[in-house]
């Protein structure tokens, strides 16, 4: 049996960080959120994955090649424009023959649910979807079971709407006629593969896998903090070898430091922070609750809290991210009170003394001058000057 | 996405199609058909898989073209199925893509009768209507061309026309060159089982497919489409879902360059932190260096020579190491003699290393390769630490190398006091930086995709530089000329108006390295010096798109002494698409090979 993992999308509510990187390539404990998945699918025996890829693949590509790191063999199909899952899921029918465990490329979910799947596949050889029960289902696809059976899939229902707080989690087991239903799906704009399993649902039965487990999804800049946490709350510690962790500074627990890292002397790095690969915490510097991606320099006495740092950025000294609740805007829709700090994109210059208030949304190739405060969204590749 | 073949020859024609359809399968398969002409055309064509399509065998058939189809306007019926014919049924067409405009030009063909819901059936009666005013098969086609509007590829047959006519535009084509006849197909799987020489058909052709040959058009020019042979046993596997290694070198840069700088910062001490064998006394009276080395190790240590002469206060000469003599007026156990090879196993390095040897010089082989031959006879050695490089061109191990180069000269500076803490933190805080402003140029690959693009047909390629930018031009262009067989040279920017200007026209884009490290203002003067030729120009520079001069501005971060080596990761890419965009063997151009083990 095959594994499809779809990661083509775009991520556009994880921007800035999406334009330049997959969602699947965002750090989730110290390792993109894809090999979480990929090391979810190798721990239930299946070695052959196909990865769908598109926005941004190199980036996946360069990281996983094929696959020989996680004793997989790893296969790229790649989905030129954004069309959905359906049509991404087409994509790999030439090198997918037989059975397959589709999984949707943002979340993490335990082997225990593939193993799962796998199993009720096998007895049943029909169409097998996993569902989970949440409080506020109007985010996801709703599923309506009838005695382990789906009788109806709903997408983002309204709360009127509401007839079941079972939701699709996004991790399926198909037989072969999968392939041949989405291209008989009537769809406008996006093929979604939750479209064609509603038509699917008339003449063929789908099975319903009841699962309770982790499940960790990230859509929103602040689901990164969460999600993070969530996993690191389930780890120990890890400092990588080569980073370089000066005597005089303080790591706390949890906490991930990447590969060629450096942890000047006097920094504090408290708890819950995902540092990447060569980056640079400076002097008396102090970061709680944050993850910082790659080749990023926090300067001497920054203090940053609650929030996400792109790649390539500065954060200048005594510049503060005092982290802490607020409502942020994003894609038209308002959070109220969400604890989130702040998202610094990448290459971003921070000058010295900046204030940033919580839930700014700062962009990629931000130039900052001292003494600045941001808040709000600050677009990409702007100049801000002390006002 | 859709499917097409066709097939003209000696040859089965109605086996041969069927095949071709069911390799292309994978490009959908909710109908599919074919037109079999002879004395007149015969189409056999419904919904369903390939498999349950039956095509009789027509002995008479001399050629034909086929089709699977994947729906885009209108269900998948028989109906729809192509290949679709004209009012008279002499015409046969088949289709993949889209026409944007076929509800206007539908209306347009008011009195004829229309059996389908497909944009494809517009273009056998548009033909028809060219055709009765006297214009033959390939005529029709160019004129039809004209009218239709989408991205697609076509082919179509006509009863009393000899041959098929295919065209192109935004739709991938490819001819096959058989002994018994010639293929079509949306793609090379079509026919690789009958032979493996094809020519890639570009946008905007038109071509005639005969038994023995085609013959190609563009904009109503005679053009030729080069007959590669392809490697279908060249292992795809190995390149992780890159078309090339190459590409998916140029990609890795990024945590290569993490690779080679790890633990060879200490930023505390502002120093390189290198395992350097070598005696400090000894380093630190050397009063001269030489650097040996071949291609693109050449050029790396041209870069190094810079660094090493600004940092370390020391006469520093490269030669390529075919060159090197060892002749009077060297103070040989003064002298560091530094061997540049990615595979430690270049002879004519090696070849130099020995004489410099035998004249009493102390050797040092900067090298990829652990247990290479080179690393065995020189005294030491200082590793790049890239990761194993399969395509020819040689990418990321340029890049190490002269970042390996650039911490050894911090490392001397330091040792010699010729650098202070002060600047060896900002030398090492530009190296730091160096993955991030070479994943910064990847992340604008498609800018650079599009300018390859613009200019692969160009006569030439010119790159100037200055400065550590001088041998980034001159690699450059090495990569262009590697990897794409085009006319490509590299000159130091002040260099220009004293001969190479005379080879300077409209259709040589010249790209010029603005570097900040080495008078930009001056090297601005050779670009306006080539602008008023009227050669496109292509800047790489940190300011922006201010220059007015500029075709193109490619942003590169700034960096201090390492900019230029950014700039050099977008010219790989611009290399890697222009030969992409001639359909080159990238990674294995003609004549080359990975390392030269012979002199």
């Amino acid at each position: 049996m095959k594994a499809v993992i779809l990661a083509a999308g775009e991520g556009v509510r994880l921007a800035p960080l999406t334009a330049t990187r997959p969602k699947g390539m965002l750090p989730i404990g110290g390792k993109p959120l894809l090999e979480h998945i990929i090391e979810s699918v190798t721990a239930t025996g299946i070695d052959d994955i196909v990865l769908v890829v598109g926005h941004k693949r190199e980036r996946i590509q360069s990281h996983f090649q094929n696959g020989e790191d996680w004793d997989a063999e790893i296969q790229y199909v790649v989905q030129e424009n954004p069309r959905g899952t359906g049509d991404a899921l087409l994509e790999a029918e030439h090198v997918v023959s037989g059975d397959c465990i589709v999984i949707n490329g943002d979340r993490i979910v335990e082997p225990e649910l593939i193993e799962r799947l796998i199993e009720r596949h096998r007895a049943t050889n029909q169409a097998c979807l996993a569902i989970t029960e949440v409080e506020d289902p109007t985010q996801y696809g709703t599923v309506t079971v009838e005695v382990d059976r789906v009788t109806d899939i709903k997408e983002k229902p309204a709360e009127h709407e509401i007839r079941s707080n079972l939701v699709n989690i996004g991790v399926y087991a198909f037989g072969p006629d999968i392939f041949a239903a989405i291209r008989r799906t009537d769809h406008y704009g996006e093929l979604r593969l939750t479209d064609t399993l509603r038509e699917f649902i008339d003449d063929h039965p789908i099975h319903a896998v009841r699962y309770d487990g982790m499940w960790l999804e990230l859509s929103r800049p602040w689901d990164l903090l969460s999600v993070n946490n969530g996993i690191l709350a389930r780890s120990d510690s890890v400092v990588a070898d080569s980073a370089v962790v000066s005597e005089d500074a303080t790591l706390g627990d949890p906490v991930v430091v990447g590969e060629h890292s450096r942890i000047q002397p006097g920094a504090r790095v408290f708890r819950d922070v995902v540092i990447g690969d060569n980056v640079t915490v400076g002097a008396n510097a102090v970061v709680t609750n944050a993850v910082v991606l790659e080749d990023t320099v926090i300067k001497p006495g920054a203090v940053v809290t609650d929030c996400v740092i792109g790649a390539g950025s500065e954060i200048g000294s005594l510049t503060a991210i005092e982290g802490g609740h607020s409502d942020v805007l994003l894609d038209d829709e308002l959070y109220t009170d969400v604890r989130f700090g702040g998202l610094v994109g990448d290459n971003v210059e921070m000058s010295a003394n900046v204030t940033v208030e919580p839930g700014t949304i700062v962009g990629n190739d931000v130039r900052v001058e001292s003494g600045s405060t941001l808040a709000g969204h600050v677009p990409s590749g702007t100049h801000v000057f002390r006002g | 996405m859709c499917g097409i073949t066709g097939y003209i020859g000696v040859g089965e024609s109605a086996s041969i199609l069927a095949s071709g359809l069911k390799n292309l399968e994978y490009r959908g398969y909710d109908s599919a058909g074919v037109a079999l002409v002879g004395d007149q055309v015969n189409v056999h064509k419904q919904e369903g898989t390939i498999d349950g399509l039956t095509i009789p065998n027509e002995t008479d058939a001399t050629h034909g073209i086929g089709h699977t189809r994947w729906s885009t306007h209108g269900e998948p019926t028989d109906e729809n199925a192509h290949p679709h014919t004209d009012c008279s049924g002499d015409i046969a067409v088949v289709h993949n893509g889209i026409i944007s405009n076929y509800n206007e030009l539908k209306r347009q063909l008011g009195g004829h009768i229309f059996e389908s819901e497909t944009d494809t059936e517009v273009i056998p009666h548009l033909l028809e209507e060219e055709i009765a005013a006297g214009a033959d098969l390939r005529a029709a086609v160019t004129r039809v061309l004209d009218r239709l509007e989408g991205s697609f590829a076509l082919a179509a047959t006509h009863v009393d026309y000899e041959g098929i006519v295919a065209a192109r535009q935004d739709s991938p084509l490819v001819i096959g060159h058989g002994d018994d006849g010639m293929y079509l197909g949306s793609d090379v799987t079509a026919f690789v089982e009958y032979t493996r020489k094809v020519s890639y058909l570009e946008d905007g052709d038109v071509t005639h497919l005969h038994a023995d040959d085609i013959t190609v058009f563009n904009d109503g020019e005679r053009v030729e489409r080069e007959v590669q042979t392809v490697d279908w046993d060249a292992a795809a596997a190995g390149k992780a879902g890159h078309d090339h290694y190459m590409h998916k070198e140029i990609h890795e840069q990024p945590n290569a360059l993490r690779q080679a700088i790890s633990g060879r910062i200490d930023e505390l001490a502002g120093n390189a932190s290198l395992d350097i064998a070598l005696d400090d006394r000894f380093l630190q009276a050397i009063d001269e260096i030489h650097i040996v080395a071949c291609g693109t190790s050449y050029h790396a240590g041209l870069y190094a020579k810079e660094l090493l002469e600004e940092l370390v206060d020391v006469s520093t000469r490269v030669d390529l190491a075919s060159e090197y003599e060892v002749r009077n007026g060297h103070d040989t156990r003064r002298t560091l003699v530094v061997a540049v090879t990615q595979s430690g196993e270049t002879a004519d390095t090696l070849s130099a290393i020995r004489r410099a040897k035998a004249s009493g010089m102390t050797t040092l082989a900067v090298t990829n390769t652990v247990g290479s031959t080179i690393t065995r006879e020189v005294d030491d050695t200082l590793f790049i630490k890239a990761g194993p490089e399969i395509g020819v061109a040689a990418t990321k191990t340029f890049v190490s190398q002269v970042t390996a180069l650039a911490l050894f000269a911090t490392y001397l500076g330091r040792l010699r006091e010729t650098v202070s803490a002060c600047e060896g933190v900002s030398i090492l805080e530009n190296v730091r930086q160096l993955p991030n402003a070479v994943q910064s140029i990847l992340d604008a690959e498609g800018r650079i995709r599009r300018l390859a693009k613009t200019y692969t047909d160009s006569d030439a390629f010119f790159f100037i530089g200055r400065g550590p930018a001088y041998p980034v031009a001159l690699e450059s262009a090495l990569k262009l000329k590697e990897i794409s067989y085009e006319h490509a040279e590299g000159f130091a920017a002040g260099e220009l108006k004293h001969g190479p200007l005379a080879l300077v026209t409209e259709n040589t884009p010249v790209l010029a390295f603005l570097n900040q490290s080495a008078s930009p203002e001056e090297t601005l003067n050779n670009v306006k010096e080539v602008e008023s030729r009227g050669a496109p120009v292509i800047c790489l520079s940190t300011s922006g798109g201010t220059e007015s001069f500029c075709d193109h501005t490619i942003e590169i971060p700034d960096i201090g002494r390492l900019e230029p080596l950014v700039a050099n990761v977008a010219l790989q890419l611009f290399a890697y698409h222009v030969a992409d965009q001639m359909n080159r063997p990238i990674d294995k151009p003609r004549n080359l090979a990975k390392s030269v083990t012979v002199e």
